[in-house]
């Protein structure tokens, strides 16, 4: 039952509210380059440098495979209250990381969802970075993707959202901005887990859009 | 018929004539831009033809905004001013200092169209040259940083003048001007003016491809020349001298005066516009529709002319 509500509320609110206000609001401008199917698992990896960036991607996933779409969320951040743990739940459907180590294995809800054929929505720098730079990859995904090789990976490029409300802010701006989604694909088994990090990260630095040509600052 | 319509319409019978003579006008351009364009491709010939096909929407945009009753037209109208704002906005860097301030800058619009429609004529051309000045510096101030502050102070108030107050003028046109004696009604009036700014870019472009041989300004805007721009120029004049019955002016000559003030006007929008980008090294403002740029590349000489038709009826006495 539960569950049902949540799921009503998530439909309600990402679809009815959210990207609407993200598209006439706050111009945000969504791209695909292939119809998006999560009839299989698949790993989302984007650069994050804000709170949209989740809520952005949750938005565009479709109404039927909503329920199967988590987002991974940093454990000591979102759980830290039972406000936003319940918050992080109910509207974002998420999954919990631990950042330290705190258990045993930290990935085991994710893997538990891989095997049920969900899937996940990773930021692999593992933390909002500045706007327009991309930090270092943690290993993360790369070491789900070894366990799991059948679940391919969907590159998301988050394109100015650190604008539209940087770390730090609460105050959400208008500027315009975009989300470029990738095509999916599934990396070759026998690549170590540097090797998929690496192409990753090209994947989705290929998805950025050619330099503004701001030469203002 | 023409009675019929007004009738069903509620709009004037000068305003239901003028509309249909520009539609005809547009579907005649369209063929032969259209056709010209096909046989001999060249980078300023396909800019006209993109301009006409941005005519087509304007106009079905005004005619939509004029039929629906109520505020729709001012809430529409905001909303444009609103995506317009937000692409310069985002094209400004120093937007990341005095971060906070940019709220502000956006409540701008909700009351600047607040003003255009209930508010005083003073009220409305003070609230940002002179209220938005001063409150913009005063945030910055209590922020307490002065790292970039003039630069945020110059530029943020400058885009504010450029767009809110220069599209907001539209609004006030529509809501607070009744001009003793002309029958068209406002409606008319900003009809006209789009449609003439928007002709006049076509002008410039016929008369610069045909008798154009000096550059006017050859870093700004290659593509414009002396010729192209006084041709122009007198032919607009000729234009409004002949719809002189359309327009609220006393007489002949101020029309056509009214028409080569509209043309020169319409031309520093534009260059405005191209100065603007080449600055900040972009090519187009937005890309919300593709091939067309953002909605900045489409009104650049509409946001000159707008002002300064306000400004004009108000010197005169006709507001």
């Amino acid at each position: 039952m539960m569950e049902v509500i949540g799921f009503l509320m998530r439909v309600l609110l990402l679809k009815g509210f959210l990207k609407p206000f993200l598209w006439l609001f706050l111009g945000v401008k969504f791209k695909y380059q292939e119809k998006l199917d999560f009839e299989h698992g698949k790993i989302i990896i984007a650069n994050h440098n804000s709170h949209v960036d989740a809520l952005a991607i949750l938005c565009c996933v479709p109404i039927r495979f909503l329920h199967k779409v988590h987002p991974v969320v940093a454990r000591d951040y979102f759980y830290k209250t039972k406000m936003t743990r319940i918050l992080a739940k109910l509207i974002l459907n998420s999954v919990s990381v631990a950042r330290n180590k705190e258990f045993k294995s930290p990935l085991a809800q994710c893997e538990k969802l891989l095997k049920k054929n969900h899937s996940l929505i990773i930021f692999p720098e593992g933390t909002r970075g500045k706007a327009g730079e991309l930090q270092e990859f943690k290993h993360g995904v790369s070491i789900l993707l070894s366990k799991y090789p059948d679940v391919s990976i969907l590159p998301v490029y988050c394109e100015g959202f650190g604008d539209l409300m940087p770390k730090g802010e609460w105050m959400v701006l208008p500027f315009n901005s975009s989300l470029q989604f990738g095509r999916s694909r599934i990396l070759a088994e026998n690549m170590s887990v540097q090797e998929k990090t690496n192409i990753m990260k090209q994947e989705i630095l290929s998805l950025a859009p050619e330099q503004k040509g701001v030469q203002h600052v | 018929m023409i009675f019929k319509l007004a009738k069903l319409s509620s709009l004037s019978v000068p305003f239901i004539e003028i509309f249909l003579g520009i539609t005809g006008l547009l579907i005649l351009f369209t063929l032969v831009f259209g056709l010209w364009n096909k046989k001999s491709p060249s980078p300023g010939m396909k800019e006209i033809v993109v301009r006409i096909y941005s005519w087509w929407i304007i106009l079905f945009l005004i005619i939509f905004v004029f039929l629906l009753p109520g505020d729709f037209a001012t809430i529409v109208t905001a909303f444009f001013t609103f995506v317009a704002l937000r692409e310069f906005l985002t094209k400004l860097e120093v937007t990341k200092h005095f971060r906070k301030t940019i709220l502000y800058v956006y409540l701008t619009i909700p009351l600047q169209f607040y003003f255009a429609k209930y508010g005083s004529q003073h009220i409305f051309n003070a609230f940002i040259p002179i209220y938005m000045f001063f409150l913009i510096a005063m945030r910055n101030i209590v922020l307490g940083n002065y790292k970039n502050y003039l630069e945020f102070n110059g530029k943020v108030f400058w885009v504010l003048m450029l767009i809110v107050f220069g599209f907001s003028q539209v609004s006030f046109l529509r809501h607070q001007t009744i001009i003793g004696g002309y029958e068209g009604g406002s409606e008319l009036l900003i009809l006209l003016i789009l449609f003439l700014t928007q002709f006049n870019d076509v002008l410039q472009f016929l008369w610069g491809k045909t008798m154009g041989r000096n550059k006017l300004s050859p870093n700004i805007s290659p593509n414009k020349t002396t010729e192209g721009f006084l041709g122009a120029a007198f032919t607009l004049a000729a234009i409004t001298a002949g719809l002189a019955s359309y327009l609220p002016f006393a007489s002949r000559w101020e029309a056509a005066l009214f028409g080569l003030l509209l043309s020169t006007f319409g031309l520093f929008g534009d260059l405005n516009m191209s100065a603007v980008k080449r600055d900040l090294g972009v090519k187009d403002m937005d890309d919300l529709i593709p091939g067309h740029g953002g909605i900045l590349d489409r009104l650049d000489s509409i946001s000159f002319t707008l002002p300064f038709t306000v400004q004009y009826l108000i010197i005169r006495g006709y507001l």
